[in-house]
């Protein structure tokens, strides 16, 4: 695109630029050039400058026909250090593509672990180089055509453009590569590079446009364009600059039509005329540019624009390349975007696997109680070789997910426990019995492995709610199991004693026992991680690894280096065979990839709460943390009734009555802590310590009562600004979602009858209103179990 | 906005109207509602905020699909249906609701008439108290009568409201 000063001829305006090389009438890029056989040669002779070592490029004049024997090569001394530093496997790869481009070969890929847009670059460089090493304007120009050549082969072979975050690397790169060497006088020697690199972007971008008109209002709607929810509205293609009226591909146009005006009166007008055209389109232009783009299309039309005045800017002062950042920004969004476009959920085998299982249960359930309960293990055998199919893909999948998580851990804890209570808790998701509640009470590993299976089960159902709530369009409704990061304190105190057991580990440990502090302490890790509860998947993932090692005796060690290698390879098993034992297997691998990904993250998790703990809010953390480690100790009394257990317990109560609560949250740990120690004794106590509140009728005093009701209707309001965020479901929402949720009952059949309905069927079948009504609930409830079916 | 052929109620289908209907509502006092929309108010005044027991509520007592729910997204976002209840229904036909359930107000095929209830629920919502209207509507499908009875919430910009709809009048 012509600028104000083409008027003017380039001679004059470019006089300290070598014309000629570059200039601003660049023929397009063109591959039947390769045909040409001095080309070629120029390729060839490319390949043996490239292939030649680093003497030879001092000593040596390349082998180019016609070259002056006393060439220049001093005259670039920097281009040849730049040219020395490319790595040696580089050149000899670059040297075989110069020489294959030049026999008319496609060049052999980039050999693996080579940056393809890096090597592509650096042999446009390298050739560019080489040029300027050439005696002769022709010569120059003929490598220069070459290297061309050569570039826009091993770009589009090696680095073939095809989605948006590829657009947007080209053009971060030519964006930094601008800035890099924006003050070196043969800028526009690299720009062929950039000619390629943003007209590649801007043909991606254009079939990404044209093929995905979903994906793109889906992109827009998450870089925050007003598209009205659940409105049919298509997202335009190119949005308006606001003083302009108009929206970016409209401005193109005008502005092409515009130039084409203008560059049809350059033959035969006078300067002054072309000035003055110059000032309609001009402004234009520059309103362009300083818009920022939103949708991709948008994006195109500035790149478009940048592309035509290429060789302008680099000479000027580079006032269109300012739009290229937020070019950059609007292709970095909608990359963004195009990435959480639906996945398919990575546990979605193993999830269909257990629903396949809970469905084949209930089915062998109904056949051995209710059609053949006298049947032999023969009748049987269709039901349980289901069944068993089915739990060998539960078992042998490895789980990536919170959800997939979840519900291998229901499925050990069914099979760990073997009881019909626990099959119908952790299978069919019913209440815990009170014979179940009384077994997991005696063994803290079973009672832990339930808590992991409820809270991995509670943080993935959590996640989904989350996800509806929010309904962003292709948001993700899956969460990897590293992405949490709640239950600090039960992932600082796995993280400290994986540190403390791993060092007295079997084999593995330092050469002497453990001191008796030291076993203190490892205790006391142990009780927290059994004892603490767990509300999220980290937390879960906390204690499976403790309870790895209570069933298999693993210790997940930690190396020298701070590495976490579980020693899971080398464990041998109890019982090495049945499905127990083989989930156990399973999970542990799990674990030990987990783990490996998360230790990063749970050290961090520790040194975050160094400072956190001074700089406490009005959270009433500290008070929260004391109620919790009364809670934990509380349990260890319980449990195994020790001296040291009821010391930790006599000083977080200290703790906690020296704090004045500001939170809700706070005076609920309070209030609780008080009904613990209020009328209903040891059984109140008891129940607290596990964080559960009695129903009302277990209240005989009244002052309990009181204390009760207000634990009750305080933590009704507590929940409310905890649940507050974007995102997850707030009170309001879920009022929403619930009238919601009934809107196709009536918009099918009402579930009740109208006024209307019952007069009308009344009178049609002669019968009375009550009749009718009658009538009508019992089709209703056909109509429900057909549906169901 | 584009216009959404509208499907009557007698199921004939598809006439655009033609003539701007003719929509007067009148103000009256909740007391002269009828028990059942009084009872819905004084629930959810009792409520006051919105919270999923309202509609808990609402099934348990049976009245749920008395009344025509709508919602908006966040902060200046119109409001959309969300739930439409049998009276609604029965005035403006079931192809209608399926047309404009989970769609703005606005996109509602009849829009003078949805300007003019709009204005109703906007400023029950900015009221936060309950309002009860008798409204006679002619010149859209056939002329009718009805009272809604609306109770409205706003939460840090989020909006909704609860219309009670009893129909008087089907000519």
């Amino acid at each position: 695109m012509p600028h104000a000063n083409d008027v003017v001829p380039r001679s004059l305006s470019s006089d300290s630029v070598r014309v000629g090389k570059a200039g601003a009438s660049l023929p397009p890029i063109d591959m039947s050039d390769l045909s040409d056989s001095g080309t070629a040669a120029a390729a060839a002779a490319l390949g043996r400058l490239l292939a030649s070592g680093d003497h030879e490029m001092q000593s040596e004049e390349p082998n180019i026909p016609q070259s002056d024997p006393a060439g220049p090569s001093t005259q670039h001394p920097e281009r040849l250090t730049k040219f020395r530093k490319l790595p040696d496997h580089l050149r000899s790869y670059l040297a075989q593509a110069a020489v294959d481009i030049a026999e008319g070969r496609e060049p052999a890929p980039m050999p693996a672990g080579l940056s393809p847009l890096k090597e592509a670059i650096a042999l446009y460089r390298a050739a560019m180089q080489a040029a300027g090493q050439a005696a002769t304007d022709e010569d120059a120009d003929r490598i220069d055509h070459a290297a061309d050549a050569a570039f826009c082969m091993a770009a589009r072979a090696a680095f073939p453009l095809a989605t948006i975050g590829d657009a947007q690397a080209a053009v971060e790169w030519v964006l930094g590569d601008l800035r890099e060497h924006a003050a070196e006088p043969d800028l526009q020697d690299y720009e062929r590079l950039y000619l390629e690199l943003l007209g590649e972007a801007v043909r991606v971008l254009g079939n990404i446009v044209q093929s995905e008109p979903q994906a793109q209002q889906a992109a827009a709607v998450e870089v925050g364009e007003a598209a009205p929810k659940g409105g049919k509205v298509v997202q335009p293609a190119s949005t308006i600059i606001p003083h302009l009226g108009m929206t970016f591909v409209e401005a193109k146009r005008k502005l092409d039509a515009l130039i084409a005006a203008h560059n049809v009166m350059a033959d035969d007008a006078t300067n002054e005329e072309l000035g003055a055209h110059s000032d309609l389109w001009q402004p234009l232009e520059c309103a362009i540019f300083a818009s920022t783009p939103v949708t991709l299309a948008d994006a195109i039309v500035l790149l478009e624009i940048v592309i035509n005045d290429l060789p302008d800017p680099l000479r000027t002062d580079g006032q269109d390349m300012k739009c290229l950042p937020r070019v950059l920004a609007a292709l970095t969004k909608h990359r963004d975007a195009a990435q959480v476009l639906p996945v398919e959920h990575p546990d979605r085998a193993l999830l269909e696997a257990w629903a396949g299982y809970v469905k084949a249960m209930r089915d062998h359930k109904h056949f051995t109680e209710v059609v053949m309960p006298n049947g032999t293990d023969e009748d049987y055998e269709p039901y349980s070789q289901v069944i068993d199919a089915l739990a060998d893909r539960i078992i042998e999948h490895r789980a990536s997910t919170v959800e997939g998580f979840a519900v291998q851990l229901r499925y050990l804890f069914a099979a760990w426990i073997e009881s019909a209570d626990a099959e119908r808790a952790a299978i069919y998701d019913e209440p815990v019995t009170e014979d179940l509640a009384e077994v997991l009470s005696q063994d803290y590993r079973e009672r832990m492995l339930w808590e992991i299976a409820q809270a991995a089960t509670q943080a993935s159902r959590v996640d989904l709610l989350g996800s509806a709530a929010g309904g962003g369009a292709g948001q993700s409704t899956f969460k990897m199991l590293c992405q949490d990061a709640t239950d600090a304190e039960l992932i600082d105190a796995t993280v400290g004693w994986m540190h403390l057991a791993a060092a007295f580990a079997d084999d593995f440990g330092e050469d002497r026992d453990p001191t008796e502090q030291e076993l203190t302490e490892i205790e006391r890790l142990e009780d927290l991680i059994a004892f603490t509860p767990c509300t999220a998947a980290a937390g879960a993932l906390a204690k499976a690894v403790r309870l790895t090692d209570c069933m298999i005796g693993a210790i997940p060690a930690i190396e020298p280096g701070g590495k976490l290698e579980p020693l899971l390879n080398t464990i041998s098993l109890p019982e090495q065979e049945g499905p127990v034992a083989t989930l156990v297997q399973q999970l542990a691998k799990n674990l030990k990839a987990i783990i490996q990904d998360q230790i990063g993250h749970l050290d961090l998790a520790c040194r975050r709460r160094e400072p956190a703990q001074g700089a406490v809010g009005n959270t009433d953390a500290e008070l929260l943390a004391a109620f919790e480690e009364w809670r934990a100790a509380g349990r260890a009394v319980e449990f195994e009734g020790t001296e040291g257990a009821q010391q930790r317990v006599d000083a977080a109560t200290d703790r906690l009555l020296g704090f004045i609560p500001t939170t809700i949250a706070g005076a609920v740990a309070l209030l609780r802590f008080l009904f613990a120690k209020g009328e209903g004794g040891a059984e109140a106590e008891h129940a607290i310590l596990n964080g559960v509140l009695p129903g009302e009728d277990f209240i005989e005093d009244f002052r309990d009562g009181v204390v009760w009701r207000l634990i009750r209707g305080l933590e009704g309001i507590a929940l409310q600004p905890a649940n507050d965020q974007p995102g997850t479901s707030n009170p309001f929402a879920g009022a929403v979602a619930a009238f919601e949720a009934e809107a196709p009952a009536t918009l099918s059949v009402p579930q009740q009858p109208t006024g209307g309905m019952v007069e009308a069927g009344a009178t049609a079948a002669g019968i009375t209103p009550e009749q009718f009504q009658a009538a009508y609930a019992a089709a209703v409830e056909a109509l429900k179990k057909e549906r169901a079916a | 906005m584009t216009i959404i052929a509208l499907q009557l109620a007698n199921g004939r289908g598809a006439q655009r109207p033609t003539t701007a209907p003719a929509i007067d509502v009148s103000r009256l006092s909740l007391v002269e509602a009828a028990d059942w929309q009084q009872q819905i108010m004084a629930e959810c005044r009792r409520q006051r905020v919105l919270t999923p027991s309202l509609p808990t509520w609402l099934k348990r007592s049976g009245l749920m699909d008395r009344c025509t729910f709508l919602a908006s997204d966040g902060p200046g976002l119109p409001l959309v249906f969300r739930y439409l209840g049998a009276p609604t229904l029965s005035v403006l036909g079931r192809a209608w609701g399926r047309s404009v359930l989970n769609q703005p107000d606005e996109t509602d095929p009849h829009i003078d008439y949805a300007h003019r209830i709009g204005a109703e629920y906007a400023e029950t919502i900015d009221a936060g108290e309950a309002v009860f209207n008798r409204i006679t509507v002619s010149g859209m499908g056939r002329p009718f009568i009805y009272t809604h009875a609306l109770y409205g919430w706003e939460d840090r910009g989020r909006r909704a409201i609860l219309s009670a709809v009893d129909v008087q009048t089907l000519h």
